[in-house]
């Protein structure tokens, strides 16, 4: 954290001054830990600043008293009465509490675990009735699939994943060493080094359709803390002219560009691979209409893909 | 120049509205107050900035009328029911897992940071994980959430059109918030996208919301979706041992009725939606087929000739 303002040491201090008031003596470190205040600038509010915080008529037993021990390292507080609770959380940030954790809670609801009981604690006091005015998605992938993605992650332990892949229409198994766990437009993401592809690939944890850790530890001086996704450049991108009622494509993918008119919707998007897009022009049929690529596709995709499938229909 | 840090006048500031009992006017927190410039012009400025910056931190400073002998003056002061944090009665287990969450989801356009402080902060150690995922947060989201506990109607602008709407539940599902509820001039239950919305949110005081909140519906599958006049149509489908994990998966074993020797299986799937039926299906390409029912077999094949050059 750099140079703090006024305003961002006020919101520290109303949260400081009662958190130690209920403690009695509290260390400087764990001030600094807590409320990421910087110890220096820490220590000079409390004997430049509160200590000189009080009220009319100002004589010395109207002040805040700030003792710190000799060693400068423990501080305590009395004559703190105004600020002994802190500001009230407001309907804004209680909403937060309750986004980012039923975000990672997912569906491991009724496990009644520290998240969960804290997530009713704040709900009951605010008056949000979880999962039924407001419900948070972060991925399709079950809670427990997420959860062993992320500790192997964070141990840098080896996974074999049985992976369901759409572009390759086939399950595979796999060992894989994570890097990290993310989720982006809805979905889980399990980023890490593919030993079967020999190079890094992104998994989607909903088609992770089994998961176990193989016992392997692997050295890693991959960050896993960047979770962002994003298409390659040399992706096919296709664009796609959608009439209105397939407009939900615009907001299922991630497209690069859209472009809405009264009668239709033009989106371009990054797909990795044929096999995906051919899927997509199928379920869209009439609605959709392959306008552009970049490399160019033949112009009989979709119906090579519509025959071949009938081809099965009319076999049997 | 500043002989008295702003932040130790602010703190004074605030001190003095929590302590008193009676609201004090603009003339007495002057004398009262330290740190103030003396010229009365410079001091009401110093204040009325001072007062919005604690207002923005969300500190209610109310106002009420005081009788002096100019008149009626406002007075200023901080109720402590409206101040102080109702306590939530969180384990030190619980305020961490909230601390913890708040670490791996970033909430975007919300300072969370101040939430977990006044829950008393917590530490994590540099091993802890890092952001895994984000979620945008605003005052629509909000204000929202308000109407669907006060069973009040909004209006906003949609795609065009002005929209009442009767507000049942806020989710947030691919990367976005959206919110559910009955258009009262479409008269239907309708989903809107909350950063799609035009301009402010208002909420209808006046008009209490009235149409039943519908049970919810996050588990039901797309071929699922339907009114209650839909009929239901049992369907069956053969899938290629490729696909056959993958579909177990997603439809739950229970779904499958057969497995071959070869590994492919067949499921039976109870149909409401048929073009939630025909995305599975075709999701699947040509390593799924419709057995039966005849009419449902014949959609499949009808769309794909549509398709066929």
């Amino acid at each position: 954290m750099s140079r703090l303002t006024a305003t961002d040491r006020l919101r520290r201090l109303l949260a400081v001054i009662p958190w130690v008031s209920g403690r009695g003596e509290v260390s400087l470190d764990e001030i600094v830990e807590r409320f990421d205040y910087p110890i220096d600038r820490l220590r000079r509010d409390l004997t430049e600043v509160v200590q000189f915080v009080g009220v009319y008529p100002h004589t010395p037993d109207m002040l805040i008293e700030v003792y710190l021990d000799e060693a400068n390292e423990r501080v305590r507080f009395e004559l703190a009465d105004y600020f002994t609770s802190p500001l009230r959380l407001s309907p804004e940030e209680a909403l937060s509490l309750v986004s980012a954790g039923l975000g990672l809670l997912g569906s491991s609801v009724g496990q009644n675990s520290a998240l969960e009981r804290a997530l009713n604690k704040v709900a009951d006091r605010f008056d949000v009735e979880l999962g039924d005015d407001i419900e948070v998605s972060l991925g399709g992938a079950s809670a427990v699939t997420v959860e062993q993605a992320m500790t192997a992650a964070r141990e840098h332990r080896c996974i074999e994943i049985e992976y369901h892949s759409l572009h390759r229409s086939t399950g595979t198994r796999r060992v894989v060493e994570p890097h990290n766990v993310f989720s982006q437009n809805g979905e889980w993401y399990l980023r890490g080094y593919c030993r079967l592809a020999e190079a890094d690939r992104t998994f989607r944890l909903d088609r992770v359709l089994a998961l176990e850790e193989t016992g392997e530890a692997f050295e890693s001086d991959a960050q896993g803390t960047t979770a962002v996704f994003a298409p390659d450049d040399d992706d096919l991108r296709v664009t796609l002219q959608l009439s209105p009622d397939a407009a939900w494509v615009a907001e299922a993918f991630p497209v690069e560009s859209v472009k809405e008119t009264k009668r239709a919707i033009t989106v371009t998007l990054a797909v990795s691979s044929t096999v995906w897009l051919e899927r997509l022009l199928l379920q869209l049929g009439p609605s959709a209409r392959l306008q552009d690529s970049t490399p160019p596709l033949p112009d009989s995709l979709r119906s090579d893909a519509a025959a071949r499938v009938l081809a099965r229909y009319q076999a049997s | 120049m500043a002989t008295i840090d702003k932040l130790e006048r602010q703190m004074s500031l605030l001190a003095a509205l929590l302590h008193t009992e009676v609201a004090l006017t603009a003339t007495e927190l002057h004398r009262r107050v330290e740190g103030y410039p003396e010229d009365k012009v410079a001091f009401r400025r110093a204040f009325e900035r001072d007062k919005d910056d604690l207002r923005r931190l969300g500190i209610p400073i109310a106002i009420e009328s005081r009788e002096t002998v100019d008149g009626p003056v406002d007075g200023y002061v901080i109720r402590e029911t409206d101040y102080y944090l109702h306590d939530l009665g969180l384990d030190a287990d619980e305020t961490v897992a909230l601390a913890m969450a708040l670490r791996l989801i970033r909430l975007e356009g919300a300072d969370a940071d101040d939430a977990i402080w006044k829950l008393g902060g917590a530490a994590f150690d540099d091993t802890a994980p890092a952001e895994i995922g984000a979620i945008a947060m605003g005052p629509a989201v909000t204000q929202l959430h308000q109407a669907i506990q006060r069973s009040l109607s909004v209006q906003f602008g949609y795609r065009g059109e002005d929209r009442v709407v009767e507000p049942w539940r806020l989710a947030f599902r691919r990367g976005h918030w959206y919110l559910s509820g009955h258009d009262v001039a479409r008269n239907d239950a309708r989903s809107f996208r909350l950063d799609r919305i035009d301009g402010s949110i208002t909420l209808d005081t006046d008009r209490p919301a009235t149409a039943a909140r519908p049970p919810i519906s996050a588990e039901r599958q797309p071929w699922e979706f339907g009114s209650d006049e839909d009929e239901t149509i049992r369907a069956r489908v053969a899938i290629d041992a490729s696909h056959a994990d993958w579909a177990r998966h997603q439809l739950g074993a229970d779904a499958v009725v057969a497995t071959a020797d070869d590994g492919s299986i067949e499921i039976e799937l109870d149909v409401v939606n048929i073009v939630g039926f025909r995305n599975l299906v075709l999701g699947m390409l040509d390593a799924a087929e419709v057995l039966s029912p005849p009419e449902l077999r014949a959609d499949i094949i009808s769309w794909l000739q549509g398709q066929v050059a």
